[in-house]
């Protein structure tokens, strides 16, 4: 792609130059053109985002993880431990500032068996701090936390879902 | 330096823009993370050590023998004891630090060759029982059991309820 878009617009700088200044034949070559090459962003999943085990009261509440610590704050559940920030690792071109994109709405967690039962995860945030960018050597990590909704007296079981991370330049 | 040059210069400027603006659409990547958490049932009771009274040989009037929490046996006169009576002991699951309260079912019995006993008046070595900060509990139980006069002499066994509640 890039070597068509070069041609291209080589071919439009000779027309402009044999219209604007016939006679002439020889170009001086002093022109200064920047172009970035983009590395395709690749993106892999370390530890999945846990909310831990929970255990749920006779109110709805919640479970916070914090992306940058992965600690698990419960409200109106008791949490037995387990709770972990999603961890992502990157590859792109060195130096380039990225954004990383998340859940807007939220996402269903369903049992993975046994009895139906659903729970809602929002407020998907990351730990990176001020403008996500690439280091030198074109790595980006980063952990993303979320706040799951027990309802009350949620149906016991294990639960699973899927959240999107978008990465772009 | 030539009138051509900036001409040439700003195509090519115009290319490098044109990259940097198609860029994004092509190169942003989207992955599916996966996220997880499991839902767990109220508070779990398990019984650790099973209650025992050991042997006892009862007057032929009977009478009730306490058992303590620490495995101390006791009765009114005439009793003898004999091996080693052991206190209930349960482990309990809950809520981190909370407060619970620890009841036992009653007209539980004893049941054996003879007449049914009467186990009853539990009692755990725990008077304000919290769940630790890993959300254990343990205790012991004690009991007391009601012999009944001339009982059949004989292996008993009953069974008793544990409600731990927070």
């Amino acid at each position: 792609m890039f070597t068509n878009v070069r041609s291209r617009s080589l071919a439009l700088a000779a027309v402009a130059v044999a219209v604007g200044l016939g006679s002439h034949q020889a170009l001086a070559n002093t022109g200064t053109a920047k172009a970035v090459i983009l590395k395709a962003i690749s993106l892999t999943e370390g530890t999945n985002l846990n909310f831990g085990t929970i255990l749920p009261s006779a109110s709805a509440g919640t479970v916070a993880v914090a992306a940058a610590t992965g600690t698990a704050t419960p409200t109106n559940v008791s949490l037995f431990g387990g709770a972990a920030a999603g961890s992502w690792s990157a590859t792109g071109t060195a130096n380039q500032n990225v954004t990383i994109t998340l859940d807007s709405s939220p996402i269903t967690l369903s049992t993975i068996s046994g009895p139906a039962g659903t729970m809602t995860v929002d407020g998907f945030a990351t730990d990176v701090v001020g403008q996500a960018k690439f280091d030198n050597t074109g790595n980006l990590a980063f952990h993303v936390g979320a706040t799951l909704h027990v309802g009350a007296n949620q149906q016991d079981g294990s639960y699973s879902g899927s959240y999107n991370v978008t990465v772009n330049y | 330096m030539s009138a051509k040059s900036p001409g040439r210069s700003s195509a090519f400027a115009a290319a490098a823009l044109a990259l940097v603006v198609g860029a994004p659409v092509a190169l942003a990547t989207t992955e599916r993370g996966r996220a997880t958490a499991t839902i767990v049932h109220a508070i779990m009771v398990t019984e650790a050590v099973p209650m025992s009274f050991a042997a006892v040989a009862p007057p032929s009037s009977g009478g009730a023998i306490v058992l303590t929490t620490s495995g101390a046996i006791s009765g009114s006169g005439g009793f003898i004891f004999r091996g080693r009576p052991t206190p209930g002991a349960f482990d309990a699951r809950g809520m981190p630090n909370h407060p619970a309260s620890v009841s036992f079912s009653s007209g539980n019995l004893v049941t054996g060759p003879g007449p049914a006993m009467r186990l009853g008046a539990f009692t755990t070595n725990n008077a304000a029982p919290v769940f630790d900060s890993a959300a254990r509990l343990s205790f012991a139980v004690g009991a007391t059991l009601v012999i009944n006069p001339n009982q059949t002499p004989g292996q008993y066994t009953g069974t008793y309820a544990v409600t731990v509640n927070f």
